[in-house]
């Protein structure tokens, strides 16, 4: 039985649309609105959705870049929300980001060697020549020459930015690694090399990752098990084989049959109806319901509970029970 | 099947900089059928693009169109004056981009848009091109157009922008439409309804598509064939299957085999070794030698021409024959 | 499970390319070399700044010789002289002096607090930002000419440094603007964001991360508002309202004016040809500046 690294109960981040002269709360933006899943440790945990479901608000709560507007999140046993300042930076040195843009991501001011040993200095973890030998460890390991630790970043090319990206994130010694879509702005063929990175990576330090993408192909690739986000809430997750191969919920059966096959054409494929809603105050009832081929007047009225469907395997629909 | 539609011979399109000469096209060879969907693959700097805007004629300085001929409808699109070519664009030969929110005019309503586009190609009446603006947002699916073509772009979503997109685009009786990573921002269910909409709209149009991109998944679902560029050149040139089964070029079956797959399963993807090369300095011979795993010695001499290696493909390699042997050890 | 990655591989510093400060330098300056104007602007900087530092020494007369008034320029006095005898050259060459320093004296002060207000606005955000920013919008609306002329009558000394005080005081709700703006767009990138992640303090954030960024707009800001002063200042000394014990370039013009305007051009025209020049010097220099400090374009 695997160890839970990471607890996410019940969590919920609205955040607040102000109007009117005096700017009272006239809406909210449902962002995030009762998530539940555990993360096991040395596990690669996926975490897939379309734009605007909330996935990378997701990852910032995790992280604590934002605060909740209620839920837990547990690291380790511990209620993240409920730690000190000086606990929190404490425990940022085991949980680190890799972001999605690599040309963003670094200070252009800044030298590689300042960057990726920021987190050495923020945590006063070396100094000097010891500080600087682990800068040419850490970038040796991402698979680029310590010789030019002292270059700035636009003399990179972006797989060489990202690989710098993840050389910070590894600088704190870290536990959980959130990557928030790492190679979709990178090319096709710079993908590969840093995929490749971070399973390598992986299998010699024993990271555990939280894996974002909207890419499918390169979740099914990369990780463990799988969550699909739709509208700040999940509705299915479980093993990647599993569902990959037989999804339960009709949104990920829609997603399943859009992503296109290199060399073959799909023949069946579910073409949802209209577009991904709003999350401004969601209207009652399952949030899939207004685009679902299977809607029942049950899905219009209540939303439903995310459940163990098979053994690991969870699903939030009325109808597949 | 007759005369192609378009036929593009040793195209070149140079850009001078301070810095030297980018020779981001240099020199292309394609052919695009009537009812034909092409589709044009390679990686961001290969010049795919580029080859769009040459065909549009819409390189401006510092770059210029320095060689070649671009056949359409058997005339020579470079004989063209500027005068003659904007009858061309917009009209017969269309192009649709990749972000559809910075292709429309945010201060004007997209009927508006594509009133306007009518109005440059047709002669119509007032009332006729308001009456075809509802008619053509119905065909790409757009939900009461007779109200929303009164709406703004910012009060569409952008897959719904994408569909007014192709819409302006095939309002004049489009022969050739150009779409430059038409789905690459929009997300995989919204990808999945603008294909669908293409193959549709393909059949009742009658129209020829030259597909640009670099998602191999989406290529799949539209096109017939498939040339592959890479620094500028197209390396590969062949039918569907044939280019995913029985692909010839080093680059193309590393391609291939780089990218994670839905239906294959494996635990370390294959990587090219290397970065794609700076146009302004593009190695000698081959351009693809320097990161070749099957790289001889003539690759670095000489610049291996597009040569016929069976029924419609063609493969620019001095090795393909030997590197099939080599493929199947591989596996 | 898991390896760490300690310090002790025993790799060598010397296996690094370390470019030096000094380096760092000369990139800037081979970039700011390849525009013309931005040399020609350079030069007439440093032109200025040299003559106003060393304006006791190189003035061929003393400003306050008395020779023959009124003489046209000639070989002896290559600006001829002014109403009292005084040789025009020497007396330009001071002004330099003066006028340079009230242009940067204010300037100084204006960014002191400019920045600082501008800093904090921007990266706090929320009640702060809006009690500064209003704080700042009256300001900016006060009519700064009215309000230097008021303010220098009010007071019984008539002196340099109110003048450059007042003008540094009612400026910095610009500067002030200019950095919140830089602050705000900084504040949102990915590499604030990692920083945050990493757990950097607020003030590592804003001092390492934000401001080095933000320089580039401020040093371009710099070389623009120097001028800027200058021209203040000499419009208000035109109008009457300087300080005629510091005779500077606008306290020449004014002189050169009320004397003798038609009998003597050249005891009005050659300050304010300096005038003219030392603005356009500041104004290139600034426009190469910005595109020199630029990061990501490399010096060749």
């Amino acid at each position: 039985m695997s160890e839970k690294l990471l607890e996410v109960i019940d969590l919920r981040k609205y955040f607040p649309i102000l109007g009117g002269v005096l700017l009272r709360q006239v809406a909210a933006i449902h962002a995030v609105d009762g998530v539940r899943f555990t993360v096991k440790l040395g596990e690669t945990f996926g975490l897939v959705g379309e734009s605007g479901c909330g996935k990378t608000t997701l990852a910032r709560l995790i992280l604590r870049l934002i605060e909740p507007t209620a839920g837990v999140v547990r690291y380790s046993g511990r209620d993240i929300f409920k730690l000190s300042e000086k606990e929190m930076q404490k425990l940022r040195l085991e949980m680190a980001m890799i972001f999605q843009n690599p040309y963003g991501a670094l200070n252009p001011r800044m030298t590689i060697a300042d960057s990726v040993g920021e987190p050495l200095d923020v945590h006063g973890l070396a100094k000097g020549a010891e500080k600087e030998m682990r800068i040419m460890e850490l970038v040796e390991k991402v698979g680029l020459a310590p010789f030019h630790i002292y270059r700035y970043p636009h003399e990179f090319s972006g797989g060489e930015k990202q690989r710098i990206g993840i050389a910070r994130a590894l600088a704190g010694n870290p536990k959980l690694l959130v990557a928030d879509e790492p190679v979709s702005s990178l090319d096709v063929s710079v993908r590969a090399q840093i995929l490749n990175l971070l399973k390598r990576l992986q299998k010699e330090f024993g990271f555990t990752y939280l894996y974002i993408s909207h890419d499918l192909s390169t979740v099914k690739h990369m990780c463990n098990r799988v969550a699909v986000m739709y509208l700040g809430k999940l509705v299915e997750l479980g093993p990647v084989k599993d569902v990959y191969k037989s999804p339960l919920h009709p949104y990920t059966e829609a997603l399943m049959s859009a992503i296109p096959i290199p060399g073959r054409r799909r023949e069946k494929r579910i073409i949802l109806k209209g577009t991904v809603p709003t999350p401004i105050d969601p209207p009652p009832g399952c949030r899939f319901n207004p685009r679902c081929q299977f809607s029942e007047p049950i899905c219009a009225k209540d939303d439903p509970k995310f459940i163990e469907v098979k053994k690991g395997h969870f699903v939030a629909c009325h109808l597949r029970k | 099947m007759g005369e192609p539609l378009l036929n593009i011979n040793d195209l070149k399109t140079y850009f001078f900089l301070a810095e030297g000469v980018v020779k981001a096209v240099d020199g292309v060879h394609l052919k695009i059928n009537r009812g034909e969907v092409l589709g044009l693959v390679g990686e961001s700097g290969c010049g795919k693009s580029t080859v769009a805007l040459s065909i549009m004629k819409l390189i401006r300085y510092p770059g210029r169109i320095v060689g070649g001929e671009i056949w359409f409808e058997g005339e020579n699109l470079l004989d063209k004056s500027e005068g003659e070519m904007r009858k061309i664009r917009g009209g017969k030969i269309s192009m649709v981009f990749q972000n559809p929110t910075s292709s429309m005019n945010p201060v004007f309503t997209v009927g508006s848009q594509i009133a306007e586009a009518i109005e440059l190609h047709q002669d119509a009446q007032k009332h006729e091109i308001e009456e075809k603006v509802v008619e053509i947002l119905g065909k790409v699916g757009i939900p009461s157009p007779r109200q929303r073509m009164k709406d703004y772009p910012h009060e569409y979503s952008g897959g719904m922008l994408q569909r007014a997109m192709i819409a302006m685009a095939l309002s004049c009786n489009a022969k050739l439409l150009i779409a430059d990573e038409p789905t690459t921002n929009l997300d995989v269910t919204i990808q999945a309804q603008i294909l669908e909409l293409m193959k549709t709209l393909r059949k009742e149009f009658d129209a020829s598509i030259l597909l640009i991109g670099h998602d191999l998944g989406v290529i799949s679902e539209l096109c017939d064939r498939v040339a592959v560029m890479y620094a500028g050149k197209v390396i590969e040139h062949a039918d569907l299957t044939t280019i995913f089964k029985e692909a010839k070029h080093p680059y193309t079956q590393a391609l291939l085999e780089s990218i994670p797959r839905l239906d294959i399963e494996t635990e370390w993807l294959h990587v090219i070794p290397g970065t794609v090369p700076r146009l302004i300095d593009p190695p000698p011979g081959c351009r693809f030698h320097p990161r070749c795993e099957y790289a001889k010695g003539i690759c670095s001499k000489e610049d291996p021409p597009l040569t016929e290696v069976g029924q419609l493909h063609s493969v620019a390699c001095f090795l393909y024959s030997s590197i099939e042997k080599l493929n199947h050890q591989h596996r | 499970m898991g390896g760490r990655l300690e310090g002790k591989s025993g790799k060598k510093s010397e296996n690094v390319y370390k470019p030096s400060k000094a380096s760092q330098f000369f990139i800037v300056w081979r970039k700011l070399r390849r525009s013309k104007l931005a040399v020609f602007g350079t030069g007439i900087v440093l032109f200025m700044s040299l003559v106003a530092l060393l304006a006791p020494i190189i003035i061929p007369f003393s400003p306050e010789f008395g020779g023959t008034p009124l003489l046209p320029p000639s070989t002896a006095h290559i600006f001829g002289t002014d109403a009292l005898g005084r040789d025009m050259f020497s007396l330009v060459i001071y002004g330099a002096r003066i006028s340079l320093y009230v242009g940067v004296g204010a300037v100084s002060i204006e960014l002191l607090i400019g920045i600082t207000v501008g800093m904090i606005a921007g990266y706090s955000g929320g009640k702060i930002d809006e009690l500064l920013m209003r704080i700042a919008d009256v300001i900016f609306s006060l009519p700064t000419l009215m309000l230097l002329i008021v303010a220098v009558s009010m007071f019984a000394v008539r002196g340099i440094q109110t003048i450059m005080l007042i003008m540094g005081i009612l400026g910095w709700p610009w500067i002030a603007r200019m950095v919140r703006s830089e602050f705000l767009s900084l504040r949102e990138t990915t590499f604030v964001e990692a920083a945050r992640s990493i757990g950097a303090s607020k003030w590592r954030i804003i001092l390492r991360h934000i401001l080095p960024n933000a320089l580039s707009t401020i040093i371009v800001l710099v070389t623009v508002e120097i001028p800027w002063y200058i021209f203040y200042e000499a419009t208000l000394s035109f109008l009457g309202f300087g300080d005629p014990s510091s005779p500077s370039w606008g306290i020449l013009m004014q002189r050169g004016y009320l004397h003798f305007s038609s009998q003597g051009w050249w005891m009005i025209t050659f300050p304010g040809l300096a005038i003219f020049f030392t603005s356009l010097g500041f104004n290139l220099f600034g426009d190469g500046l910005r595109d020199a400090l630029d990061v990501t374009t490399r010096g060749r």
